[in-house]
């Protein structure tokens, strides 16, 4: 695999994984209405938990972990945990919070977890964290074959997100989280429970996000600290503000125009300026792109869209015909009845 | 004419009580804004709760639908006790109310806005929107959906956004998901606000058609008298968080207490 390769089929790796994150935050966020600031948590307990499951003891003498298992086992390992932790954090934040507060308080718990697991090292080896995480061969993603084995693994990943979020957001479950989004208060008035509808999209979301972690942390074959600050949950916000809210897709594009293009692309080519000078060029660069679509166009390249129930429509019968507008002879009529009012008044 | 059109309404039953509420009482920090209120609602009757500013209707409101839980006393809905329960549990036992300012779907377009009010669809549920074969279900609400806006003459806007809508609209939106749900008892906080004179009248109609066409029982906050007089058979009078009279609106206008707190003498003066 020559350099240009391997660059390519990196990059196609890792927006394979940032794209399961941006579907995942899209699904909480721009359906559910849950501004999840503590996202990039998700990703880590995913990380965190797949590495200490598949790194054998000897690796992990002095922290959690060391189960030895394979990539499969500690990646569907890394999953349950992420949802188990998120079904605990989600069931205390929804029923005592909502709005802003709910957002701020996910604020706080991200980073109060980040320092904990900074400071206390006996959970997953504190700064350093977790090293060694071999990928789905049994051994470190370097090069070659191991590289495309592990693109079609992300690539699959990122397609199974997709398929059981988009049969999730079509369906009228999909309709319910987005009215939850818009009003909880009146859709609770509805009969539909708020809580367990932000659940029901905080929990896929964070399937996806302890999905993503695994594969992220097997790829790299490391994790720490660095890896969930705050900073990677507004990277993922603002590839759903440019891609489009509640658009599968929109996600997709806003992650390869935001993350491929700008984050990691952008690391990859020849330095130009240090690491940390382009660092900070990313993070302008991805601020200055959400102001203007906030600006002008707020909806995103791809905006939300009201096409999901076409399909459901045209197996009604005679609802197109009222979704398209008066026919001609209501036209027709309407006008024939105004006519005759004025006849009726002239007369008069 | 007012007359005529409160005849219509049906005569309340003796028996068949569709909202009771028993001592209900409700403070915020020191203040008492509900005070031991008890009242009894036959079904399928219309009646109007009105009082002055800071009497206590919309909190009593708030509180009989479960989205002011903090309280003391009885609520019983059909017989049952909902006293306390979260609002979507009231609403699924049959209670549903509307919103002092129109509560839409606004980034949803009215078709949307109603078909989401259906209650049950087996496609809410996680298993059957991944595994299951909804669609089917699913358009025969969006259906019935599409039928309820063409009832309400909002057909030509099946596919606008809600936020599009001017208030009039938005309040016959939000009627037209209450229709989809099809509750028992419906609790209305002034739903003429914001409303034109020309969609006052239709919505007044539709109001009226609830009772009469659907028997449901309705629970409306109004300070537009002439609107209760018109559709409702009894009026409960609230003043200082607690119930005053009860009876037909030309009853309450011959009350000296209800005279004092609400209508005030020269008002009243004028409508005589």
């Amino acid at each position: 695999m020559n350099p240009l390769e391997f660059y390519v089929v990196t990059v196609g790796v890792l927006t394979c994984i940032y794209g399961i994150q941006v579907l995942a935050f899209n699904l909480q966020f721009a359906y559910a209405g849950v501004l999840n600031f503590a996202f990039i948590v998700l990703v880590a307990v995913g990380a965190y938990t797949t590495g200490m499951a598949e790194l054998p003891r000897k690796a992990t003498p002095t922290f959690l972990g060391g189960f030895a298992w394979n990539f499969w086992a500690a990646i569907g390992f890394g999953i349950v945990c992420t949802v188990a932790f998120s079904l605990v954090l989600g069931l205390v934040v929804f029923r005592n919070l909502r709005h802003d507060y709910l957002a701020l308080a996910l604020i706080a718990i991200g980073q109060g977890l980040l320092t904990l697991v900074t400071n206390d090292v006996s959970l997953f080896n504190g700064v350093t964290g977790l090293s060694s995480i071999p990928g789905p061969q049994g051994t470190l993603v370097l090069t070659g074959n191991s590289q495309l084995v592990f693109l079609a693994v992300a690539a699959g990943a990122l397609l199974l997100t997709l398929a059981v979020f988009w049969r999730l957001t079509a369906s009228p479950l999909g309709r319910a989280l987005r009215a939850v989004r818009e009003d909880e208060d009146a859709l609770a008035g509805l009969g539909k429970s708020p809580i367990r509808l932000k659940l029901v999209a905080f929990l896929f979301g964070a399937a996806a996000a302890g999905l993503s972690g695994g594969l992220l942390a097997t790829y790299i074959g490391a994790w720490n600290t660095q890896g969930w600050q705050l900073n990677e949950t507004l990277v993922l916000l603002a590839a759903v503000i440019v891609g489009g809210r509640a658009r599968h897709t929109g996600a997709l594009l806003g992650t390869v125009i935001v993350i491929t293009c700008i984050i990691q692309g952008a690391t990859f080519i020849p330095a130009f300026v240090s690491p940390v000078v382009l660092a900070s060029l990313q993070y302008i660069a991805v601020g200055a792109l959400v102001i203007v679509f906030v600006a002008v166009r707020p909806q995103g390249l791809l905006p939300e869209r009201h096409e999901n129930y076409r399909q459901a429509a045209r197996a009604s019968r005679g609802l197109l015909g009222d979704l398209r507008g008066p026919t001609p002879e209501t036209d027709q009529t309407a006008s024939e009845a105004v006519s005759g009012q004025l006849t009726k008044r002239s007369g008069t | 004419m007012n007359e005529a059109a409160g005849s219509q309404l049906p005569e309340p039953s003796a028996g068949a009580v569709a909202l009771s509420v028993r001592d209900l009482t409700c403070s915020y920090g020191g203040v008492q804004a509900v005070r031991n209120v008890s009242f009894d609602i036959p079904s399928g009757t219309f009646v109007g709760l009105i009082g002055p500013n800071g009497a206590g209707k919309s909190t009593l409101i708030d509180c009989v639908s479960g989205y002011n839980r903090r309280f003391s006393g009885k609520v019983l809905l059909n017989g049952r006790g909902i006293a306390r329960k979260r609002p979507e549990q009231i609403a699924r036992l049959g209670l549903t109310r509307g919103f002092q300012a129109a509560r839409v779907f606004r980034e949803m377009t009215c078709l949307e806005n109603v078909a989401v009010a259906a209650q049950r669809p087996r496609g809410e549920t996680v298993a059957h929107s991944l595994l299951g074969d909804w669609r089917t279900e699913d358009a025969a609400t969006l259906d019935r959906a599409g039928q309820i806006l063409t009832e309400l003459d909002l057909r030509q806007m099946s596919r606008t956004y809600a936020k599009e809508l001017s208030g009039g609209q938005q309040r016959l939106l939000e009627l037209s998901r209450i229709l989809m749900v099809s509750p028992s008892v419906l609790l209305l906080d002034e739903p003429f606000v914001g409303v034109s004179p020309a969609n006052r009248q239709r919505l007044a109609d539709q109001l009226r058609g609830l009772v009469l066409d659907r028997g449901i029982t309705v629970l409306m906050v109004e300070h537009r008298l002439e609107l209760v007089e018109r559709l409702c058979e009894r009026v409960i009078v609230m003043a200082e968080g607690g119930v005053l009279a009860t009876g037909t609106m030309s009853e309450m206008r011959s009350r000296a207490e209800v005279l004092d707190a609400y209508l005030g003498r020269r008002a009243t003066g004028d409508a005589r």
